[in-house]
């Protein structure tokens, strides 16, 4: 019992990172920790794809002589290839929507900005009931 | 040449918007750029036409991308279900850029307009290939280049009001990990058949009655395609995406976007699972009958 749930540790920590990006993404309140916790949650996939790509005593699949050579499978080292890339262009426009948000509301703070968007709504009808008062006179 | 054209007709609409928008980010002029984003809507729209009466005629085309045969290589299969869509995004996407030539001006500045419009090919460019495409990995990869170019776009209404920055944000991580959910699932059944094609990984699900690990990928799946698609619980990202977005980009987005991802979903559902008779729909309908007494 205990060897056949310890002997896959490979798995325990692919979903261990998977959960702790999770939490990051849900729980934290800062734009660029999130960003942070959806990073890990991606590279955990990656391993997720690797480790069963991969046959113990496994070789890269290049073709020899020696007729009873094990080959690991080399088509999910191509996907999470792909994989990769896209996820550090998510990461990048993040990245760079996280500059545009500190850039216009000064703080990148969860917070912060629902508190400003909230003052904003209340200026707007402070200023459209004015508006229609003065329309009314 | 007209030959060459009809039989790779299943590409050629992904491909279209594709290699246009590399060159509608090169042109500075606004009209010009315009102009040229409208042609290849065009194009895209009578390819569809033309993809049409191919499949009225054989009733389902496989295209082999690269000559790779199908369980092996990546698939492009198109047939009477899957062309509606087709004809559907390519012409909504011509009709929104015809009439984009007004309201762009007004929203965004006049630098960057060149830029939304090759942002603006690539997000129909993707969604175009996510109709089209029959490999389960190559679904993914469409999926992520039309949401980002979305979020981008959302983003784009920033110029204006500031809360579109932080619509566009939530959008990019709800939809980062939808589709990253989407990727486990693939991998999860990727380790039990050892296929990536759709048709093939159906057949192959077909045979394996109960494992856990196909559960669990069914589970990831479904749920990653739920969040781009935003049926109810999951769909916190879409008002605001689509209130702070420019208007012209409201228009593509709302009438293409979630659409795409609704028709893999029925397809994911239907044609790789086939639930109509499973363990599913079993349950759902006793929990039907429980609360009709």
């Amino acid at each position: 019992m205990i060897s056949s749930t310890l002997g896959v540790w490979n798995y325990w920590i692919v979903f261990f990172l998977m959960m702790i990006g999770l939490f990051l993404v849900i729980g934290r309140k800062n734009l660029l920790k999130k960003i942070v916790g959806l990073t890990i949650f991606q590279t955990s996939v990656f391993l997720l794809y690797i480790t069963f790509g991969k046959i113990q005593g496994g070789t890269p699949p290049i073709l020899n002589n020696i007729n009873e050579t094990v080959y690991s499978n080399p088509l999910p080292h191509v996907l999470i290839l792909t994989a990769i890339v896209v996820g550090v262009a998510t990461t990048a426009l993040g990245l760079s929507l996280v500059l545009r948000i500190n850039s216009e509301y000064g703080s990148i703070e969860e917070e912060d900005i629902s508190a400003q968007d909230l003052v904003d709504y209340h200026e707007l009808i402070e200023t459209s009931k004015k508006i229609s008062v003065r329309f009314k006179k | 040449m007209t030959d060459i054209i009809i039989n790779n007709l299943p590409i050629l609409v992904v491909l279209t918007p594709l290699m246009m928008s590399l060159i509608v980010v090169l042109i500075s002029n606004n009209f010009l750029s315009w102009l040229l984003t409208l042609f290849t809507t065009l194009i895209t729209f009578i390819f569809s036409l033309l993809l049409y009466q191919e499949v009225y005629l054989h009733s389902s085309i496989s295209y082999a991308l690269g000559s790779w045969v199908p369980p092996i290589g990546i698939e492009y299969l198109i047939d009477k279900v899957s062309i509606i869509p087709i004809i559907i995004i390519s012409l909504i996407s011509f009709l929104a850029t015809f009439f984009a030539s007004k309201i762009m001006p007004a929203e965004i500045n006049n630098s960057s307009i060149s830029k939304v419009y090759s942002l603006w090919l690539l997000a129909i460019a993707g969604l175009i290939g996510l109709v089209t495409t029959g490999d389960a990995f190559n679904l993914f990869v469409f999926l992520e280049i039309s949401s980002l170019a979305s979020v981008a776009l959302v983003a784009m209404g920033g110029q204006k009001d500031k809360q579109a920055l932080v619509a566009a944000y939530n959008y990019l991580i709800l939809g980062a990990i939808g589709a990253t959910f989407y990727v486990i699932g693939v991998g999860l059944l990727y380790g039990i058949t050892g296929t990536l094609n759709l048709a093939d990984l159906s057949d192959r699900i077909a045979e394996i009655s109960d494992n856990k690990a196909l559960i669990a990928g069914f589970g990831f799946m479904v749920i990653g395609i739920m969040v781009k698609a935003a049926v109810f619980p999951l769909h916190i990202w879409l008002p605001r995406a689509y209130a702070y977005a420019p208007s012209a980009v409201s228009v593509l987005l709302a009438a293409t976007a979630t659409k795409a991802s609704l028709y893999i979903l029925a397809r994911i559902l239907f044609s790789v699972f086939d639930i109509s008779d499973n363990l599913i729909t079993y349950t759902l309908n006793i929990l039907f009958c429980l609360y009709q007494y």
